[in-house]
C-alpha cells in the first residue's frame, strides 16, 4: 500500500499554492508533514483526499488515482480532519452505523473493533449522545474511533493533537503503532515536534507550498551539518530562511 | 453608541432588503399573491353570510387581538461579541436600547394597527359593535402594544423574582384583561386602562438605569429574534444561519425505518435530519397544516383543487434545498460511494415525504366535498403532479445547481 504523489501543482482558485510538491508514503510508515502555518500542509491533504483536483500532477494509491477509480480510491482513506466534523442530528452509535455503511464493513468485527476502541476512549458509555453534547476533545475521540475502525490503507491525519488529553494522545500514537504494524501507511500533519520526532520514520518539510527537505531525521540532518540538531532546530531553520526570503 | 445604533439599523436594512429582493424575485411569488387573494375573497364571502349576533365573536376576536398584539418584537441589534466589547459602555447601553425600542415600536404598532383594522370588519358585521367603539379598540391595542415594548426592553435587566412569570403577566396577562375590559364591559374605561398601564410601564423603566443590563438574556434573545426572521425568509430562500435545533424524538422511530428502508449512506442520513432538525421538518409541518386547514374551508371545487395542487408544488419546493444539507462535511466527499446513489437516496425520500403530505392534503379536501368525481380528480392530477415533481423537477434542479 502506497502513496505516491508527483509533480503536484494545486491550489483553490487560479493562484498555484503547491508547487511541484512530490513524495511518497509507503506500507507501516508514519510520514510527518511538516511546515508552518500556511505552508500548504492541509491543502496537500486535500488534495490527497480529492477534496481539490490539482492543476497538473498525479496522486494515485496502489498505482491507482482518483479519476481512474474514485470508489477503489476513496474506499483505502481514512481522514482525520483537523477540526472534528460531526451531524448534529446523528449519535455516536449512528456515526458509527453509517461508518459502516459507507465503507461496507462487516457488522460484527467491526463493532468489535470500535468497542474496543470506544472503551479505549473512554466513549462506550456515551453511545446514545449527539455531538452537541461532546466536547472539543470527545469529538476529535470520535473522529479517531470513526477513522481507525475501517479497515483503511491509508490514513491520513491532520493535526491530531490539539485538544486531546495527555491520555489520549498516548493512545492514539499506539493506534497508529497498530496500524502501521499491520501494514497500512499513515501521513500525519503537525506542529507537535518532539511527539513527531519521537514517532515518524521520515519526514516532508514544506515551505512556501514547496517540499524543502525530505528523509528520515538522519538524512534531514545531514543537509543541514549538524548530527544533533532535533527536528525542533531543523523547523526553525527552515522557518527562519523562510521568513527571510519573504522580506527580501 | 447612537452612531453605532444607526449603523447596525441601516446594516439590518440591508440586509432585510437583500432577502426581500429574493422572495419578491421568486416565481413563488404568484403562488402566494393567489393564495392572499383566496383568503381575501374568502373572507368577504364568509363575512357577507354572518348576522349578529354571534356569542363566539368577541371571545375569538379578543384571542385574536391578544396574539396580533405579540406581532413585532423589541429589536435591539445586539451581537454575540457586544457583551465582550461593550462591556466598559454598559452606562451608555441604556441610550442604545431606548433607540432600539423607538424604532421597533414604529414598526411594531404599523403591523398591529393594521392587522387590527384588518379584524373590525369581523366584529362589526358579527356582533353589536358600533364606529366609536371600533376607533376605540384600535386604539386601546395601539398603546398596549406601546406598553408591551416597555416590558420587552425593562425584562432585559437584571431583576430579582421570576422573569418567566413576569413576562407571561406584562405580555399575556395584562393585555388579556384590558382587552376583555375593552369588548366586553366598556371600550372607554379600556382605553383608560391602557393608558394607565403605560403609564406604569414608563415608570418602571425610569428606574433601569439604576439596573444592569442582562448582557446573556439580551444576546439570547436577540437571536432568537433574527432566527425568527431567517426562518422566515427561508420559507422562501435559502438562509444560511438557519441551522434549527436537534430533537431525539424516539417516538418517531418507526418514521426512520420507513425512511431509510433502502439503507444506503444518504437515506441513512437524510432520513435522521428531517426527522430529528426543527427547520426542513418543521417547514413542511406548517405548510400541510395550513394548507389543510384552508382546503378544509374552500368549498369551491376549482379553487379547492388549484389550492391543492399548489399546496402539493409549495411543499416540494422547499425541500429541495435539503439535498445539499450535507455539502457542508467533508466526509460525505470522502465515503466511497458513486454520486447518483445520493440523487437517488434523496429522490426515494422525497417521494415518501410529499406522498404523506399529499394524502393529508387531499384527506383535508375532501371531507366537504364527497363526491367522488372530486377526489378522483384531485387523486389523480396529485399523484401526476408528486410524480413529475419528484422526478424530472428536482433531476434538473440539482443538476441545474451542480453545474
Amino acid at each position: 500500500m502506497t502513496l505516491k504523489v508527483e509533480h503536484i501543482v494545486g491550489g483553490y482558485s487560479q493562484i498555484p499554492v503547491l508547487n511541484d510538491v512530490s513524495f511518497e508514503v509507503n506500507n507501516g510508515e508514519l510520514v510527518g508533514l511538516i511546515g508552518l502555518n500556511g505552508a500548504g500542509k492541509s491543502t496537500t491533504i486535500n488534495h490527497i483526499i480529492g477534496l481539490l483536483t490539482p492543476f497538473t500532477g498525479t496522486i494515485k494509491i496502489d498505482g491507482v488515482s482518483l479519476q481512474q477509480d474514485s470508489e477503489q480510491y476513496k474506499s483505502k482513506i481514512a481522514y482525520i480532519p483537523e477540526t472534528p466534523v460531526l451531524y448534529d442530528e446523528l449519535t455516536l452509535r449512528e456515526h458509527i452505523e453509517l461508518t459502516i455503511t459507507a465503507y461496507r464493513l462487516e457488522q460484527k468485527s467491526a463493532w468489535q473493533r470500535v468497542n474496543e476502541l470506544l472503551e479505549l476512549f473512554r466513549l462506550d458509555n456515551k453511545l446514545d449522545w449527539f455531538p452537541a453534547n461532546f466536547s472539543k476533545g470527545m469529538k476529535q475521540k470520535v473522529m479517531i474511533c470513526c477513522a481507525f475502525m475501517t479497515q483503511a490503507e491509508l490514513f491520513i491525519i491532520d493535526e491530531p493533537f490539539y485538544g486531546l488529553d495527555p491520555l489520549a494522545v498516548r493512545d492514539l500514537l499506539t493506534q497508529i503503532e497498530a496500524v502501521k504494524a499491520r501494514g497500512a501507511a499513515v501521513l500525519m500533519s503537525t506542529h507537535v515536534l518532539d511527539t513527531a520526532q519521537k514517532y515518524c520514520d521520515r519526514f516532508v518539510l514544506l515551505a512556501n507550498g514547496q517540499v524543502k527537505a525530505k528523509g528520515t531525521l538522519d538524512e534531514l540532518r545531514q543537509l543541514g551539518g549538524n548530527q544533533n540538531e532535533s527536528l525542533d532546530d531543523i523547523y526553525l531553520a527552515l522557518a527562519k530562511e523562510d521568513l527571510n526570503g519573504k522580506t527580501v | 453608541m447612537e452612531k453605532l445604533y444607526n449603523k447596525r439599523r441601516s446594516q439590518h436594512f440591508l440586509l432585510l432588503l437583500r432577502y426581500w429582493r429574493l422572495v419578491f424575485n421568486d416565481h413563488f411569488m404568484i403562488a402566494l399573491f393567489v393564495f392572499l387573494g383566496a383568503l381575501i375573497w374568502g373572507y368577504s364571502q364568509a363575512l357577507g353570510q354572518l348576522k349578529p349576533t354571534i356569542w363566539w365573536a368577541k371571545p375569538v376576536t379578543i384571542l385574536i387581538l391578544l396574539v396580533l398584539l405579540q406581532m413585532g418584537r423589541l429589536a435591539t441589534l445586539i451581537k454575540p461579541a457586544d457583551p465582550v466589547f461593550l462591556l466598559p459602555q454598559s452606562k451608555a447601553i441604556d441610550h442604545y436600547l431606548r433607540q432600539a425600542k423607538r424604532y421597533s415600536l414604529v414598526l411594531a404598532e404599523l403591523s398591529v394597527i393594521i392587522c387590527t383594522i384588518v379584524v373590525m370588519p369581523f366584529l362589526l358585521a358579527a356582533t353589536v359593535t358600533n364606529q366609536l367603539q371600533v376607533i376605540l379598540i384600535v386604539v386601546t391595542v395601539g398603546v398596549l402594544k406601546a406598553a408591551w415594548m416597555d416590558a420587552a426592553l425593562n425584562d432585559l435587566y437584571e431583576k430579582k423574582g421570576q422573569s418567566a412569570t413576569n413576562k407571561m403577566l406584562t405580555r399575556w396577562l395584562v393585555p388579556l384583561i384590558v382587552l376583555m375590559i375593552t369588548l366586553l364591559l366598556n371600550a372607554i374605561v379600556g382605553v383608560v386602562l391602557a393608558v394607565l398601564w403605560l403609564a406604569w410601564g414608563k415608570y418602571q423603566l425610569t428606574k433601569i438605569n439604576k439596573q444592569l443590563l442582562n448582557w446573556r438574556l439580551a444576546v439570547a434573545s436577540e437571536n432568537q429574534r433574527m432566527l425568527g426572521v431567517y426562518r422566515f425568509f427561508n420559507l422562501f430562500t435559502d438562509v444560511p444561519a438557519v441551522q434549527g435545533t436537534i430533537h431525539r424524538r424516539k417516538y418517531l422511530d418507526f418514521l426512520l425505518q420507513f425512511l431509510n428502508r433502502d439503507k444506503t449512506v444518504f437515506s441513512y442520513l437524510y432520513a435522521r435530519g428531517l426527522i430529528r432538525g426543527t427547520e426542513i421538518s418543521g417547514l413542511i409541518l406548517r405548510l400541510t397544516l395550513i394548507g389543510m386547514i384552508i382546503l378544509f374551508f374552500v368549498p369551491e371545487f376549482w379553487l379547492n383543487l388549484i389550492l391543492f395542487l399548489l399546496f402539493i408544488y409549495l411543499i416540494s419546493v422547499q425541500i429541495v434545498p435539503f439535498y445539499w444539507q450535507y455539502d457542508n462535511y467533508v466526509f460525505t466527499h470522502l465515503y466511497p460511494i458513486k454520486p447518483v446513489e445520493k440523487r437517488r437516496s434523496f429522490q426515494k425520500l422525497m417521494v415518501k415525504t410529499i406522498t404523506i403530505a399529499a394524502t393529508l392534503l387531499w384527506l383535508a379536501s375532501s371531507v366537504t366535498q364527497l363526491s367522488l368525481t372530486a377526489m378522483a380528480t384531485k387523486a389523480i392530477l396529485g399523484g401526476v403532479e408528486v410524480w413529475l415533481l419528484c422526478g424530472r423537477y428536482t433531476t434538473s434542479r440539482i443538476k441545474n445547481k451542480t453545474n
